[in-house]
């Protein structure tokens, strides 16, 4: 296989080219099934993603990619790395992050990015400031909700 | 910061409450409108009552109304949708029929994965009465079931799982033993199960077995018998377990399931398929048969050791003798080529011990110690790393690991 054969150009929404090792970017299913589809040629429009979070969907695939060589990489350094990954995402980051993922069918980075938004929200009152949802409830709406599911609210 | 989560379709936000506990996801009803119904689409459900237990005495007797409730309201709402996992843990509060009801109904809408940490055998009566299969369940973990002298009856319900891969059985009979417990599981990949050991196992048929984790020791009345007579009087019996999982690849032993194993003696099967060992140790349990068990083990890679402090109370006067008494020829023909050894603790009587592995295994190619403190003032880490670079190894290609 030649050197050109084994790369593939993955461009953005905006525009934004990125050349990546075939190897890293097979991990989204959704990028598998176009390069199967004889179709395409080595550059892949993706029409949903912006540069910004392309770029750190291949940071995240090339940590995760098995090349040969270089599977020596231990579970617990690349949980560590995924721990990091997402700590300091914000909301809006985290959002387009799994809407990505999804897109681009990478189940561990769905996973990850869901989980990470979970982990952040333990309590319903981390859901109101984490999330900064608005309760559009009247307060007779939120007590009947409390009262049919009371079990969820005692502690 | 804007509320962007909320904008995310039904499915996503589904999967992000996935990861929650089914209480926690519950909660988030009470956010706002788009919230509301959410957590009745999730198609994982993991109840946990116990964690009232924390705070309240006498909450074991207590009656569980807003949780029973509760699982009734939802599954009320789910009515026949799917369900890939049910996991319920709860305490004699909760009405035994009821938990009957929804393991049997969460069964038929082809949960995949159950957990329970509640209920009595009487459940595997209910689910094994008439013709029914539960050809959709891989992942079991039961917690703390007490099975008593029903061994045929969750032996029964195994053995209607036929495409059963992962299984985590957590009996914790303290008292007496049960009579029989068996496993009729041929896809079973994965297998970690916690017991004393029955008097007997009439089938262990586990040819898919890659992986296993055993804690299974003497029940209290066994010791008593062992400790009052001799341990031939002991009634009980774990060959057939023990050739049951001689394929596998992957192995972990408790103490108490070495001392058990000693009971078998020479008939201890070849492990060929045998690539990775770890013993967990404490200062209760002998390693009488470790020795066997490696000389058994043909291909063995890596032997993980979870402390050494074993023999230190078992009669030993140092730390080789498990490994000396049976000639140190058998420990030269061992293929082992990494060491592990985690909570280390460089006593005298474990320094020996490692010496006499550095000494002995011949293929070694790294041995990796991790202390067992990382702020114990006794253990000085330069010492303990200068003693062992300076030990006489077999392997002269062995590197030395201290952390």
């Amino acid at each position: 296989m030649s050197k050109s054969e084994k790369k593939i150009v993955l461009k953005s929404l905006d525009n934004e080219a990125f050349e990546v090792e075939k190897a890293v970017a097979l991990q989204s299913q959704t990028i598998w099934v176009m390069c199967e589809d004889k179709c395409v040629g080595n550059e892949i429009p993706l029409e949903n993603v912006t540069g910004q979070i392309l770029a750190k969907v291949i940071d995240y695939c090339k940590k995760h990619a098995v090349v040969d060589g270089d599977g020596d990489e231990s579970s617990e350094e690349l949980k560590n790395w995924d721990t990091e990954f997402t700590k300091n995402m914000d909301q809006s980051t985290l959002f387009n992050m799994i809407l990505a993922a999804n897109y681009l069918n990478i189940k561990s980075l769905l996973n990850l990015t869901c989980q990470a938004v979970a982990d952040k929200t333990k309590t319903i009152d981390e859901f109101h400031t984490f999330l900064n949802i608005e309760n559009n409830f009247t307060p007779e709406e939120e007590a009947q909700i409390c009262q049919e599911n009371l079990w969820a609210f005692d502690d | 910061e804007e509320d962007a989560i909320s904008k995310l379709p039904e499915d996503l936000l589904c999967h992000i409450l996935s990861f929650l506990p089914t209480k926690e996801a519950a909660s988030t009803s009470a956010l706002s409108k788009r919230w509301r119904n959410l957590f009745i689409l999730l198609d994982s459900l993991d109840l946990d009552d116990t964690i009232f237990l924390a705070y309240k005495r006498h909450a074991r007797r207590c009656e569980r109304t807003t949780f029973m409730e509760f699982v009734n309201r939802v599954r009320g709402l789910q009515s026949n949708s799917p369900l890939t996992k049910f996991s319920l843990r709860c305490h004699r509060g909760v009405d035994e029929d009821l938990v009957n009801d929804w393991v049997l109904k969460a069964l038929r809408r082809g949960a995949t994965d159950l957990g329970l940490g509640c209920g009595k055998i009487g459940l595997f009566d209910r689910l094994t009465r008439g013709d029914l299969i539960f050809t959709k369940l891989q992942t079991l973990h039961l917690y703390s079931i007490p099975l008593g002298y029903r061994g045929t009856v969750l032996a029964l319900f195994l053995s209607k799982c036929p495409v059963l891969e992962d299984a985590c059985i957590d009996l914790h009979t303290r008292g007496d033993p049960g009579t029989f417990l068996a496993f009729n599981t041929p896809n079973l990949v994965y297998l970690n199960y916690s017991d004393s050991i029955p008097r007997n196992y009439p089938l262990v048929k586990m040819d898919a077995l890659v992986e296993a984790r055993l804690d299974v020791g003497l029940s209290k009345r066994h010791m008593r018998v062992r400790d009052s007579y001799n341990r031939h009087r002991v009634r009980m019996d774990a060959t057939k377990l023990i050739m049951g999982i001689q394929n596998v690849q992957t192995l972990g032993l408790s103490s108490v399931t070495l001392q058990v194993l000693s009971f078998l003696g020479e008939t201890v099967p070849v492990f060929h398929n045998l690539n990775r060992l770890s013993i967990e140790s404490n200062d209760k349990g002998g390693w009488h048969l470790l020795l066997l068990l490696l000389i058994k083990s043909p291909n063995l890679h890596t032997l993980v050791f979870h402390g050494l402090n074993h023999m230190l109370t078992d009669g030993f006067s140092d730390g080789i003798s498990p490994f000396a008494s049976s000639s140190s020829l058998c420990l030269s023909s061992c293929p082992v080529k990494i060491l592990k050894i985690l909570e280390f603790g460089a006593t005298p009587a474990e320094m020996s011990l490692v010496g006499h592995l550095l000494n002995k295994l011949p293929l070694l190619e790294q041995v990796i110690i991790v202390s067992s403190e990382e702020d114990d003032e006794d253990f000085d880490l330069f010492a303990v790393s200068e003693a062992l670079e300076m030990a006489p190894r077999a392997s002269q290609n062995c590197k030395l690991q201290l952390c």
